[in-house]
């Protein structure tokens, strides 16, 4: 994977990425925006050349379907007034539920014509849609100077791993990842960082954890009084595997799958060695939890740590917002961020969230050229810094977690920005059964976290309960 | 008392819905109340939340349904009552048998059908399923307080003339108004408190019902806002708490009145 | 006779079908369709990549029959219906009683009474989830208070969350049991009591022998009606344990909707609900033998 000046960046699949290579790559991508920009006056004095045309289409009305419940809604809702001042162009925001949002986009995107100009989609549900053939290329928009403004900076300002998610597919192939754009990561990404106390950590002379031995001793050695060592979200919820299983087994190096979904040969890989060490991990993590671990959805496990009580903690990103927030949270001042602890060689990789935003294929063409405007506004750097700064959802852009005035207000922001960079895809996130799949997981996991079954219990069970769902499905002999 | 247990969680709701995020999580929490807390509560969950429109409404579907629903279901459960024809017994219990059935099944056939008829995304689009599944429920009701009233005074109003039209609106209704009211209410409450087919069918914000606001209290990525919840609750609450008082006295009169010997 | 109208004189002559026909005609189009679809999306199944259903005939239902998922949520809803039913029952009986002795400010009490089962869905489970939460939650602070300590994690320990769910769902149903039978018990002529008092005998065979047999319809009736819903609502399962931990409070309807509506299995969740529906025509045409419904004419 290289990026327009033909650097090496972030392999997405097997190697992690260290802080230099991110410096370099934030850094090449700022000189090649300086390098566009002076490319770009210089052009606009040109008469011939097409220079970017805000409003091209402007009269038009775009429709967005977002996910409600994670304010995504709210920066657009703040700026449909400029953007039909910039664009001339009318906007308006429809956030559901997510169940719901989920189906209205099966039945939007089957019927003749799209109700929807722009769709935000989930990560996990990208290979169906897109790979499904119902988006629309985005390759000659973003290549189209007078629809794109120069400074968009598109793929550079992205985090490389996120386009091979919520942007780059190879339909042809069903593979994430190729030449062809379908999406643009939107409203907002986000992964897995590692909370921790610093007055706790500091007071007990014991250093950030950097491996996930020196992880569990930390929490036992803080486990202490009113204070559990660590927390995690331990119930009967997908979050389960998408952050605290995953973190570990992805960082201990882990490979979930093998085979590639419809030859039948799909095989998952749950009871190898790493992937029983990652259940026993939580197991032992569960035993300097607060009392109850077993219940914890999301919500427990943070209030518990906002509320002092825990000093070592996975989580996304996007809970910095609320943790470091004085109004919501007694430890605001004491907290640090750091990435999530890796193993003897290899540097933590945790998972990949996202959202992408496209276009229905099913639209007439001036209504696709219109969402492309809009949609150019919402994933653009000053929207992007502007959507962080008032709402706290992850960036998506590698300006925004660089940006030096918001780092200085959110200490954690470089430290989720690292995180997108290493994060790790769910391997299964191409096929459809993806809920069904990490729901099951979580079942089995839930119960050795809460002592019902063994890790190597667990993890046989997760593995025939795996099975019989992918034979079903047909990805299976 | 068990009036303890019954009222406890509501006060608890109450208390909560007074709190800033930061302190819950105090157990017991403090009695103390800090107004601006409360005013900015309040003001998110009506204003920002927009539960002053969804309870609107939720308002005006529920009326509608209630009403819709005894217009149709009082004569029904009348006939299905008092007169003899053949077969009433077993399409009362088929009646009653279709409430079986689990929202979660037929939510997706009332979603095409409402998409069918162009009135998804509009309140008739909750209005028409909403009535299908209050029908069964008022029938049975009324037919049991119906079946109390005995049949000679049907025989007394035949032998003056009337029709069964004049029978059951001049005579009978007045007496079954109790039954009425009682169906009204649980009709009611059960149309409020419906979500799984109103999810689906709404997107518009400004059709949203209160149900469905609620699911915006979840989300995977967001800590549950306690308080902002409670406060929800108590809105909720409130409106319905009113009504049921002040329509208990109705009841009240209605059965005393009603009691003719 | 005075003269009548014509429309007057149609009315008359298809008195039945007008009285009954809207309320048919209306549950026919929008009651019996949809569970009719239901039957037939229950044959195929639908494949979200293509966007088409897939004829399967009866694998839906042969899936079902080897699923132990599907029979351990049998036994659980057995007990949680017949569990929660049973208490609900007892109490909103007890209740109607205690309450019909008109105590003063008994308006209002019983007002807030009913409270909890006009609460939204989503609001009880939020609300009970605090209540019950291992660390903060009010509940165990409170009965910590009468010496209980080092309580049981009750979302989170299979040994009692399928209790913890009872006592929330019985907490937020008794009051309907209460309504019914209490209406039912207002409405009843007060000389068979007046005659009893005379007569000398004790409150406790007044209860057993004039005011139960007297609010029977009303108890069967609000027993049935509970059932059968508690039958069909997962509500509270959604909200505290979504099924879990592992499959200890998993009922039926809430593997339905699960597989609907989490999993896009639409084929899969509509026919189990259909075994549903059918397990509960017969379990309740059974129960028409056993117990008189309606009172006999």
């Amino acid at each position: 994977m290289k990026d327009i000046n033909g650097e090496s960046t972030v392999d997405s699949i097997d190697s992690g990425v260290n802080r230099r290579n991110f410096l370099k790559v934030g850094a090449t991508a700022a000189a090649a925006t300086a390098v566009a920009g002076v490319t770009s006056v210089g052009m606009a004095e040109s008469a011939t050349a097409a220079s970017y045309n805000p409003k091209k289409f402007a009269g038009s009305t775009v429709k967005i379907l977002l996910v409600d419940g994670e304010r995504d809604q709210n920066g657009i809702k703040d700026k449909v007034a400029d953007i039909q001042k910039t664009l001339g162009i009318k906007v308006e925001v429809t956030a559901l539920a997510l169940g719901a949002q989920l189906e209205k986009i099966q039945s939007v995107l089957h019927a003749p014509t799209s109700e929807y100009d722009i769709i935000d989609n989930l990560g996990f549900t990208v290979s169906g849609v897109v790979g499904g053939g119902l988006y629309t290329k985005l390759n000659t928009y973003i290549d189209n100077k007078e629809l794109t403004a120069a400074k968009y900076n598109y793929p550079a300002d992205f985090p490389a791993g996120q386009l091979d998610y919520t942007s780059r597919y190879d339909v042809a192939n069903n593979k994430f990842g190729g030449k062809d754009v379908y999406l643009i990561p939107g409203m907002h990404s986000g992964s897995v960082i590692m909370f921790y106390r610093k007055d706790l950590l500091a007071a007990a002379g014991i250093p950030v954890p950097k491996n996930w031995e020196d992880y569990i001793d930390a929490a036992r050695k803080l486990n202490v009084g009113a204070v559990s060592g660590t927390s995690m979200i331990g119930g009967n919820d997908v979050s389960l595997i998408l952050v605290d299983w995953y973190a570990r087994f992805a960082s201990m190096g882990g490979k979930l799958m093998s085979g590639t979904p419809g030859a039948k040969n799909y095989k998952p890989n749950l009871t190898g060695a790493t992937a029983v060490r990652s259940v026993q991990h939580l197991i032992d993590c569960a035993e300097v939890s607060p009392k109850g671990v077993g219940s914890f959805g999301f919500t427990e496990s943070v209030d518990a740590f906002s509320r002092g009580e825990v000093a070592l903690m996975l989580c996304w990103s996007t809970i910095a917002g609320s943790a470091f927030n004085p109004a919501t949270s007694k430890v605001a001042s004491k907290i640090g961020a750091a990435q999530i602890p890796g193993d003897a060689n290899t540097s933590g990789r945790p998972i990949r969230g996202g959202w992408g935003l496209g276009i229905p294929k099913n639209l007439p063409q001036k209504r696709k050229d219109a969402a492309w405007m809009v949609m150019q506004y919402i994933t653009s750097a000053d929207f992007d810094k502007y959507q962080f700064d008032n709402y706290q959802t992850d960036p998506n852009r590698r300006g925004t977690y660089a940006d030096a005035a918001l780092n200085k207000k959110y200490p954690y922001l470089k430290v989720a920005g690292q995180a997108m960079e290493n994060a790790k895809m769910l391997d299964v996130a191409l096929i459809p059964e993806t809920f069904e799949l990490v729901g099951e997981a979580a079942r089995e996991f839930n119960l050795a976290i809460i002592g019902s079954q063994t890790a190597k219990q667990a993890c046989a069970n997760a593995q025939a309960s795996w099975e019989k769902i992918l034979k079903r499905a047909g990805h299976l002999a | 008392m068990i009036a303890l247990v019954g009222i406890f969680p509501i006060a608890y709701l109450f208390l909560l819905s007074t709190k800033r995020r930061i302190d819950i999580g105090d157990a017991p929490p403090s009695l103390k109340i800090d107004w601006s807390v409360v005013v900015d509560n309040y003001k998110e969950v009506l204003f920002d939340r927009s539960y002053i429109s969804s309870t609107i409404n939720t308002l005006i579907i529920t009326s509608v349904v209630v009403i819709v629903s005894l217009l149709i279901g009082t004569p029904a459960a009348y006939v299905l009552s008092r007169l003899k024809i053949k077969g009433s017994e077993r399409i009362s219990t088929t009646i009653l048998s279709l409430r079986f059935m689990p929202p979660v099944a037929v939510a997706v056939p009332i979603l095409l059908s409402m998409r069918f008829l162009h009135v998804a995304n509009t309140r008739i689009g909750l209005i028409i399923p909403y009535v299908a599944f209050s029908l069964p429920l008022v029938i049975w009701i009324l037919i049991g307080f119906f079946d109390e009233i005995p049949t000679e005074i049907d025989e007394a109003a035949e032998i003056d003339g009337a029709n069964k039209w004049r029978i059951l609106l001049q005579v009978l209704v007045p007496l079954v108004r109790p039954g009425i009211v009682v169906a009204g209410i649980f009709a009611s409450i059960f149309i409020w408190n419906e979500f799984l087919i109103g999810m689906y069918v709404i997107d518009a914000e400004s059709l949203k019902t209160v149900p469905i606001a609620d699911a915006g209290l979840i989300s995977a990525q967001r800590p549950i806002d306690w308080n902002v919840a409670a406060t929800v609750g108590v809105v909720t609450l409130v409106p319905l708490l009113i009504a049921s008082l002040a329509i208990q006295k109705h009841i009240v009169q209605g059965i005393t009145s009603g009691a003719v010997k | 006779m005075s003269k009548t109208t014509k429309s007057e004189s149609f009315l008359l002559r298809h008195e039945t079908k007008t009285l009954l026909g809207p309320a048919m005609i209306y549950l026919a189009l929008f009651s019996v369709f949809p569970l009719l679809y239901s039957l037939g999306i229950s044959f195929f199944e639908f494949d979200r990549v293509a966007g088409k259903w897939n004829f399967l005939g009866l694998g839906n239902y042969k899936e079902i029959l080897s699923d132990k998922v599907f029979w351990s949520s049998i036994l659980i809803t057995a007990l949680m219906v017949g569990i929660a039913l049973l208490v609900e029952v007892i109490a909103g009986v007890s209740l109607a009683i205690f309450f019909g002795q008109k105590l003063k400010g008994s308006k209002i009490v019983r007002a807030i009474l009913i409270t909890p089962m006009i609460l939204n869905p989503v609001v009880v489970g939020l609300m009970w989830r605090a209540l019950l939460n291992p660390q903060w939650g009010l509940f165990n602070w409170f009965i910590g208070l009468i010496g209980v300590d080092n309580p049981p994690i009750w979302l989170a320990d299979p040994k009692w969350t399928l209790w913890t769910l009872i006592f929330v769902d019985v907490w937020q149903w008794t009051p309907f049991i209460f309504v019914v039978v209490f209406a039912r018990y207002q409405a009843l002529p007060t000389d068979v009591f007046e005659s009893a008092r005379v007569d000398g005998a004790s409150p406790l065979k007044v209860i057993r022998y004039i005011t139960l047999p007297l609010v029977s319809s009303a108890v069967v009736f609000a027993a049935i009606f509970r059932g059968i819903d508690s039958f069909r609502t997962f509500d509270l399962v959604y909200g505290l344990t979504f099924g879990g931990p592992g499959r200890s409070t998993t009922t039926l309807s809430f593997y339905s909707f699960e597989n609907g509506f989490v999993y896009y299995r639409y084929g899969f969740s509509s026919a189990l609900s259909y075994i549903m529906v059918i397990m509960a025509t017969i379990g309740f045409a059974v129960l028409l033998k056993w117990i008189p419904v309606r009172k006999s004419h």
